[in-house]
């Protein structure tokens, strides 16, 4: 865990202390030369652009390709998985077999690579567009691409959740009164996406736990942080926009700290775009792992 | 969808260039013209989507 928030804070970090630097120069450069001010903040806005632009731009790629590599496991996956459901029969039947979730998952997928990321990108840039020229805003179409997003992920777990559900034998150990203010706690505090979050979480628990006795815990474990650990990431590094954001207000221009702000709420919604990829890539995991499992008793 | 996004951001950096060139009086009589500019840009993006054409 601390490795990875090394690394992630380490690469971000730069950035923004660049970001924090130039702002103030330029807060020192518009006092001495007062006239010149209007291409300062020109300047400035072209800096802070250069410099911030590049971690959100690699987290888009980094979920991107992640999405690639799932939709590949989907489709090498799939025909061995139906072929070997006919073959063994009753032994899957225990599991709740729904062909449909692939379908799903796969369906999913492919949506996030060809429509949710290209809307989060133009999302971004009108972002940038209504900042950059305020006469010209572009704000609330920004807003709509980003909350369409929402409404469609959170749709597609929810069918996720309610085809897991359907079976009835799979229950997750940790719905009770221990996790709720947990659940409480994240869906308040995480800004857009937080209610989602959980939401999510539950379903994919739900799942996990009814296979764990197939599989065992650890594997689940390490299924689930391999999954989430990109989640994760992006999660952090739009709490650090953010934050930057929050610590430059008090001297910076309002254009700086709200082009900070937007590309913080852009990357909470590729955070839920990426858990969206995450529920798909546990999913397959289980499901190729609890068949290798019984294709080994078998034998 | 890319070409209407390469014609807003072609139009802002142009305009913005000219804000920045022009003196502060002339201003407001530069910025109804961007306005025109991106409106116009907007309805032929959305005709388009349609299958009409303005021009």
């Amino acid at each position: 865990m601390m490795p990875m928030l090394e690394s992630v804070i380490g690469t971000v970090l730069s950035s923004f202390i660049i970001v924090i630097i130039s702002t103030f120069m330029a807060l020192l450069l518009d006092f001495l030369f007062p006239s010149f001010s209007r291409w300062t903040r020109t300047f400035l806005f072209f800096i802070v652009l250069t410099v911030v632009l590049y971690p959100a731009y690699e987290h888009l790629q980094m979920i991107r390709s992640i999405t690639q590599t799932v939709a590949t496991m989907f489709i090498s996956v799939y025909p061995l998985l139906t072929a070997s459901i006919l073959a063994s029969g009753g032994s899957f039947s225990m599991l709740n077999f729904q062909p449909a979730m692939l379908l799903f998952a796969n369906g999913a997928v492919i949506l996030s690579d060809k429509i949710l990321i290209p809307m989060l990108s133009a999302a971004l840039l009108f972002d940038i567009v209504s900042r950059f020229h305020p006469a010209i805003p572009f704000t609330r179409m920004s807003d709509l691409l980003r909350g369409s997003l929402i409404g469609l992920v959170s749709a597609l777990v929810a069918a996720y959740s309610i085809f897991i559900t359907a079976g009835g034998t799979i229950s997750w150990a940790l719905t009770g009164v221990t996790s709720e203010p947990i659940k409480k706690l994240i869906s308040q505090n995480i800004p857009l996406v937080g209610s989602f979050m959980t939401d999510s979480l539950g379903a994919i628990g739900r799942y996990s736990s009814g296979a764990s006795v197939f599989i065992g815990a650890w594997l689940i474990v390490t299924i689930w942080s391999v999954a989430l650990l990109p989640t994760l990431k992006t999660l952090l590094t739009g709490f650090l926009y953010r934050w930057t954001a929050a610590l430059i207000e008090p001297f910076a221009n309002e254009d700086i700290t709200g082009i900070l702000d937007d590309i913080g709420k852009t990357l909470f919604v590729l955070c839920a775009v990426s858990f969206l990829v995450a529920f798909a890539f546990i999913y397959t995991a289980l499901f190729t792992v609890i068949l290798v499992k019984l294709i080994t008793v078998v034998k | 969808m890319l070409q209407f996004l390469t014609g807003v951001l072609f139009i802002t950096i142009l305009s913005s260039t000219l804000l920045l060139l022009l003196p502060a009086e002339k201003e407001e009589e530069f910025l109804p013209l961007v306005k025109m500019a991106m409106g116009i840009w907007i309805i032929h993006s959305i005709t388009r989507i349609f299958g009409h054409s303005l021009f």
